[in-house]
């Protein structure tokens, strides 16, 4: 049961760290092209680790910070739902994804990617906000290339605190 | 197993969220976004007071070339500013000496072409004279008044296409023909550099007060100087009445080593304009006084009156 704690709050720090670093450095940056999503990155490595439950709701947990951290604007709820698919999906290649260390990296771009166009495809649908295609496909390739920057990173120190919390978790 | 606890999360997940979504359309989620920056915003404030420096470094790392391009087109623009605050501040004093040049102007019924000082004399304390940006073209001719907001600044005494020279009333050379303006007497006032005028009394047992202004007398014909420009205020009388020697200093109205705007008198005043052009002296304010007189018989009836220094008012009575 303490494990289950532990990991609970090494997810709540990890959420709560990745929100707050996402809306405070990382749209401050000014990069070309689309701003790396920490958050995709966490959401889809912890399912990853963890499986489909987990990433459910920490896409969840991260999506409702997300719309609800200052500057958030536009429809409430989008976020939390996209952030849960990406989650549940992304946790069913779990046991796949051991063994290789390319396919972690790939499964996050890919992750970040739909992200992107679910995100969209949801709005539009919902009629919150319209996109236009070719804005987000221009998005799409560097929202890519962030992501798996961002897993080099991100995913070793996630799979470290997991193992610190429960020694054993699998490691990239 | 797990594979359908899962299922069984999204699916609540996703109720949950088409619930907010909808709730959210209808406009009923704005007080979660209320709280969110009440709870949320302090760790975004302490995380963004750690990491501005170093986001503010990779930040200008991606827009460097841009950046030098608006340092330097911010230092262009900038200079470019500079420049044109300096002019204008130049322009602003200019036109408000000119201002004060026409209303004295306009006071006495005087017709005047205004000018600039564009250089001084060069022998600086023996020889006062400036050179004026306005010449015969402009209507200027020889032995014409000079004056400017404050005052008499001298006469013209040579002139050019499109420049002309003045002879300050303060150059040593230059007497001019004076009048105090309380107590009548005539005189002549010479220059005396910045120190001011000297004026000399004609009548010797003339009285004269400190404090009297001192006007123009006026010249034949008014060339080269219209009469009742003011000249400068008696601040010192030398010699008793009835001696010698009986002088005056004069000083002056005009800030001669601050010359500016000036303006040649090319149309004379159909009348003199006596002492219309001398400088106001402030007015005194009306003090209220009331009187209570306590009577036994009567109620007390407090008796108002206004005094104002110099001019008797009417008192008005009853309470």
């Amino acid at each position: 049961m303490s494990v289950f704690w532990g990991r609970s709050l090494v997810a709540a720090v990890w959420v709560m760290g990745a929100v707050v670093l996402q809306s405070v450095v990382l749209s401050q940056l000014g990069l070309p092209g689309a701003t790396p999503d920490l958050i995709v990155v966490l959401v889809a490595g912890w399912a990853l680790s963890r499986g489909s439950l987990e990433g459910v709701i920490v896409g969840f947990a991260a999506g409702l910070l997300l719309d609800v951290i200052p500057p958030a604007v536009g429809t409430f709820g989008i976020w939390p739902l996209v952030l849960a698919l990406v989650g549940f999906l992304t946790g069913l290649l779990a046991d796949d994804s051991q063994g290789s260390s390319l396919t972690p990296l790939l499964v996050v771009a890919v992750a970040a990617l739909s992200t992107l166009a679910l995100y969209a495809g949801v709005s539009q649908l919902v009629g919150a906000r319209a996109f236009s295609w070719s804005q987000i496909y221009g998005q799409a390739l560097t929202q890519g290339l962030y992501a798996v920057l961002l897993a080099l990173v991100v995913l070793p120190a996630l799979s470290a605190t997991l193992r610190w919390v429960e020694p054993s978790s699998p490691r990239y | 197993m797990r594979s359908g606890r899962a299922r069984l999360a999204l699916a609540i997940v996703v109720l949950i969220c088409v619930t907010f979504i909808v709730l959210s359309l209808r406009g009923g989620t704005d007080s979660v976004r209320g709280a969110g920056a009440t709870t949320l915003g302090p760790f975004q404030r302490v995380v963004s007071s750690i990491t501005q420096p170093i986001s503010n470094f990779f930040g200008s790392l991606t827009r460097i070339r841009s950046n030098e391009k608006t340092v330097s087109a911010l230092q262009a623009r900038n200079s470019e500013l500079e420049t044109q605050l300096r002019v204008n501040a130049g322009q602003a004093g200019a036109a408000g000496q000119l201002q004060k040049l026409l209303k004295t102007a306009g006071q006495g019924r005087i017709r005047i072409v205004p000018a600039r000082v564009i250089a001084i004399g060069p022998s600086q304390g023996f020889a006062w004279s400036a050179t004026l940006d306005s010449g015969s073209r402009d209507g200027i001719k020889k032995d014409q008044t000079v004056i400017n907001g404050d005052g008499l600044v001298g006469r013209v005494t040579s002139v050019g296409a499109t420049t002309s020279t003045v002879l300050l009333a303060i150059d040593p050379n230059s007497s001019i023909g004076a009048r105090a303006a309380n107590s009548s007497e005539v005189g002549i006032a010479t220059g005396n550099g910045l120190s001011g005028l000297t004026f000399q009394l004609l009548n010797q047992s003339a009285p004269l007060q400190k404090g009297d202004p001192l006007l123009t007398f006026g010249s034949l014909r008014d060339r080269p100087f219209i009469p009742g420009i003011p000249m400068g205020i008696i601040t010192e009388v030398k010699g008793a009445a009835g001696s010698l020697t009986r002088t005056a200093v004069v000083k002056t109205y005009v800030n001669f080593s601050a010359l500016d705007v000036v303006g040649v008198v090319v149309g004379v005043p159909a009348r003199d304009p006596r002492d219309s052009l001398i400088p106001r002296s402030p007015t005194p304010a009306p003090t209220v006084t009331i009187t209570l007189t306590p009577s036994s018989t009567a109620q007390p009836t407090p008796t108002p009156s206004v005094t104002r220094a110099g001019t008797p008012r009417p008192t008005p009575t009853g309470a």
